[in-house]
Formats: structure tokens, C-alpha cells, sequence
């Protein structure tokens, strides 16, 4: 197997590297949203993150939420953050995080243009627009792989998922680690049944643990809900395409890791330290999981599909893997990584591993995922209880 | 009787040595050759869908159903060689499937 080559990408003051050189619009309450999003309409570059929650959220949520914003706002793809937001200390505490992670960071907010939100767009159309000046002249320049950290995802699951999508994703991760690189997973529902398998791969007896208990934790709130798991994983969805039970769902589901040790299991949004392969404590919902990912600063993502699944991330460029035919035929374009043709083969994963290799250091590179080309994308940090 | 139509060979896949599933390749029509690698070729008994599984050999209720090695479930009831394994007769034992 040839090893992976360099890429050329975004480096950033706090060596980390970015594969897209977006200015990130993150209004930090819902009361900006709108502004937010006229601003980054009107500006050449930007992408938009909004956040629906602020005033009022307690205990896990407030942790939570203000971790995801630090990290989304540090996500390498982005050069530089216009944070807009109602009260200038909120955002000022939460500019200060950032910039102590090494993002350049402006302030707008509502008190400043004495709660005009008009006078917000105006003001924040030209801040932004000097961002975006400032950025284009920045030039990519060549990184190792191993300053790539991919975010792995599945979405509606079929059983070509299983036999050729995620494995030839993991047998491109056990490619990556090995060069150094590093790469994230999580939807925990879906390690149910495939948690000994996890579990034994664990660097550390404390990580196996947790790659137990966290799947029953959530097994058991399900089950006090009344809720049945086998009528909402598999999905409906999934289950009309052939799979029968989660454990068949979760075994194919694992493929995508690879074959490494597991060297951390992290909160939601968290950052890992080091290199290698990580699991985060996340939900399956894609929108809420590809947030996680990109919080805890993932260039891209991988995203094996069955059915087809339409979400993307709006920071991470996206990549599309599926392996089965019919949908394939159906939605042809949409899909970046085609493997359809190698189920029958004799050898399918090397070649599904390296289409998948060559396409993630293509889109490394700046080629545009389907998704980034037709401006999907969207960020949504999860809520796990209620606020004041 | 029926108006069968010409019986076809659909290619299949089985991940295990263990397993007693196969993963069609693609759509099968009852009475169909299914193809299976170097293993025993056998007959549809039933329509199945492409990607669904196929019973590699009859089981008694109760039975684990194994595939990747590993058991996704158990069969509710007696499931012979050549029929579908799915949701119809298999039930997944960390879902507690609570019927359907």
C-alpha cells in the first residue's frame, strides 16, 4: 500500500491545519440569527453558524454549549471569527476562550448598535467583509496527513453499509493512524452489540469501561421512556433495506474504525489530546453528531450512507461514501465515493480504501464535496435538558 | 401452475466461516439459484430482497442468527434453508423487540 501524500492546507498560528479558510459568522444567540445569516449572505467566504440557546441554560447544557461554541469557533477550517451576540461581556468571555485557542476573533453585538438590528447588518456586512479581504490573501502550503483529524459518520444504514462501505472507510483509518493521523467516532446507540468488540480494542482497562457503560446508559434511559429500540434503531428506514436487529446495524457500524486502539473516549464537543482514534459520546441524529465532530476540530468528515442521507456538515467538508447500487443509480452525483461496483470483486476494501484515501486528500486539497458545491450545511449543538 | 419465471443464479456473500446468514447481491425470485462463493449453492425458497439475508441452513426457533461472526438475534421461529431472515422471524436480543 503506497502511503498517503501531503496536502496543501491552511496553517494556522496554533499549528493546527485547515482544509477550507472559511470567516465563521457564529451569533451566539438566538436574537442575532437573522443578522447573522444577512451578513453572511452578503459577504463572499463566509459560513454561518447560529445558535437557537443562550440566556438561561444550566448544568450540562451550559457546559456543553459553551465548549461546542469554542470549538466550533477553533475549528481549523475557519481563519477568522466574527462572534455576534446580544450582551458585550457574554461575548467578550466567550472571545477570550477563543482567542486563547489561537483564532483571530472580532465582537458585534446588539448593545453596541443600540439594539438595531439593521444597524448589526451594516455594521457587520463591513467587518466581515475586511475578514474576508484579509483571508484571500492567505495561501495554502503543504502539510503532512498526519495534521488531518476526520470525523466518522453513518447515516441511513443499509446492510452495503457493512459489507462495503465501512469497511473499506476503516481500512483507510487503520491507513491514516498509521501515519499519524487521527479520527473520531461516536453514535453510541449504534456500539450496542459490538461493544465487546470496542471494548477490547481499549488502550486503557478505564476506556474500555466506558465503552460499555456508555451504550447501556443509554439503553437503560430508552428503556425508562418506554421506548423500544428496535422500533426506532434500526430506523425505519434502515429496516426496510434489510437490516434486522442493532446489533447487525452496530457490527457494520464499527467496520468504519478501523482496526487501532481506541485511545480516548471524549465528551461531546471535546478536543482530543493526541493522535490515533478517539470515540465521543454523541447521539446518532447526523446534524447534532457532525457538530460534535467539528467542535472537537475535524477538517472532514466521512460519511458512509446506504438509502442516501442529504446532511452535511456546514464546517467540515463532507464526504459521501455508498456502496449500494441502486442508490447509487438513483443519486448519482450526490454520492462523492462510489463503491457500488466492488461488492463482487475479489478484492474490494484495498480498492474501496484507496477511492476513499484519494477523495479525502482531494477534498483535503480543495476540491468541493457535492454538499459544499449545492450550500448545504448546517450546525446544531445537541440539548440535554431544560432551561431556566 | 404458476407462471415461474426462468430461474435465475443471484450472487450472494457470507462474512464468517460462523455465519448462518448469506447477504444477497442482489434481488432473488423464489426458486432461484443463489451463488455463494465456495460455498454449498442453494435454492430461494421465497422472494428476498437485494441486501436482505438468506438462512444458510435450517435452524430451530430459539436459534442464534450469526453474521460478521457475531449474533445479531434469534430466530422467533424455525427458519429453513433457503428462506429470509428478517424482522419477520428473527428478533434482535439488545432491541427487547417488544413486537411489531
Amino acid at each position: 500500500m503506497t502511503a498517503l501524500q501531503d496536502f496543501d492546507g491552511y496553517h494556522r498560528p496554533n499549528g493546527l491545519v485547515g482544509v477550507r479558510n472559511h470567516v465563521l459568522v457564529l451569533s451566539v444567540t438566538g436574537l442575532t440569527t437573522a443578522p447573522a445569516r444577512q451578513i453572511g449572505a452578503a459577504v463572499q467566504g463566509c459560513h454561518v453558524v447560529t445558535m437557537p440557546y443562550s440566556t438561561g441554560l444550566i448544568g450540562q447544557d451550559r457546559e456543553v454549549h459553551y465548549r461546542a461554541l469554542v470549538g466550533l469557533a477553533c475549528n481549523p477550517n475557519n481563519g477568522a471569527v466574527l462572534l455576534i451576540s446580544d450582551h458585550k461581556p457574554k461575548a467578550e468571555t466567550l472571545a477570550q476562550a477563543i482567542k486563547a485557542e489561537g483564532q483571530t476573533v472580532q465582537i458585534l453585538t446588539l448593545n453596541e448598535v443600540e439594539q438595531d438590528p439593521v444597524d448589526l447588518v451594516a455594521k457587520g456586512t463591513r467587518m466581515a467583509a475586511q475578514l474576508a479581504k484579509d483571508l484571500s490573501s492567505q495561501r495554502r502550503a503543504p502539510a503532512p496527513v498526519s495534521a488531518l483529524r476526520v470525523g466518522l459518520k453513518c447515516g441511513r444504514s443499509d446492510p452495503s453499509s457493512g459489507l462495503i462501505a465501512n469497511p473499506s472507510t476503516g481500512a483507510f483509518i487503520d491507513q491514516l493512524i498509521a501515519q499519524g493521523g487521527t479520527a473520531i467516532f461516536g453514535e453510541v446507540v449504534e456500539w450496542i452489540g459490538a461493544e465487546h468488540l470496542l471494548a477490547a480494542r481499549a488502550a486503557s482497562a478505564e476506556i474500555a469501561d466506558r465503552l460499555v457503560t456508555l451504550p447501556a446508559g443509554r439503553e437503560a434511559s430508552a428503556m425508562t421512556t418506554g421506548l423500544d429500540l428496535m422500533g426506532s434503531n434500526p430506523s425505519p428506514t434502515n429496516i426496510a433495506a434489510g437490516l434486522s436487529s442493532i446489533e447487525e446495524k452496530s457490527l457494520g457500524g464499527i467496520s468504519k474504525t478501523g482496526s487501532t486502539p481506541i485511545m480516548g473516549v471524549l465528551d461531546y464537543a471535546e478536543t482530543p489530546q493526541g493522535s490515533g482514534l478517539f470515540a465521543m459520546d454523541t447521539p446518532n441524529y447526523a446534524p447534532e453528531h457532525l457538530t460534535a465532530l467539528a467542535a472537537a476540530g475535524c477538517q472532514i468528515a466521512l460519511f458512509t450512507t446506504g438509502a442516501g442521507n442529504s446532511f452535511v456538515s456546514g464546517l467540515m467538508p463532507t464526504i459521501k461514501i455508498c456502496g449500494n447500487k441502486v442508490s447509487c443509480q438513483r443519486l448519482f452525483q450526490q454520492f462523492d465515493v462510489r463503491l457500488d461496483d466492488l461488492i463482487e470483486t475479489a478484492a474490494p476494501l484495498p480498492t474501496g480504501s484507496r477511492r476513499i484515501a484519494e477523495a479525502t486528500l482531494d477534498v483535503a486539497n480543495g476540491q468541493m464535496t457535492w454538499g459544499e458545491i449545492l450550500k448545504q450545511g448546517d450546525d446544531v449543538v445537541s440539548r440535554f435538558g431544560a432551561a431556566l | 401452475m404458476s407462471k415461474a419465471s426462468p430461474q435465475k443464479t443471484v450472487p450472494a456473500i457470507v462474512l464468517h466461516p460462523d455465519d448462518t446468514v448469506a447477504t444477497l447481491l442482489a434481488g432473488a425470485k423464489t426458486g432461484d439459484n443463489i451463488a455463494i462463493g465456495s460455498h454449498q449453492p442453494l435454492v430461494a425458497k421465497e422472494d428476498i430482497p437485494i441486501y436482505f439475508k438468506l438462512c444458510l441452513s435450517d435452524q430451530k426457533a430459539g436459534s442464534d442468527v450469526i453474521k460478521y461472526g457475531q449474533t445479531i438475534g434469534t430466530a422467533q421461529t424455525a427458519i429453513r434453508k433457503g428462506e429470509k431472515v428478517h424482522i419477520h422471524n428473527m428478533t434482535s436480543k439488545r432491541g427487547r423487540h417488544s413486537g411489531h
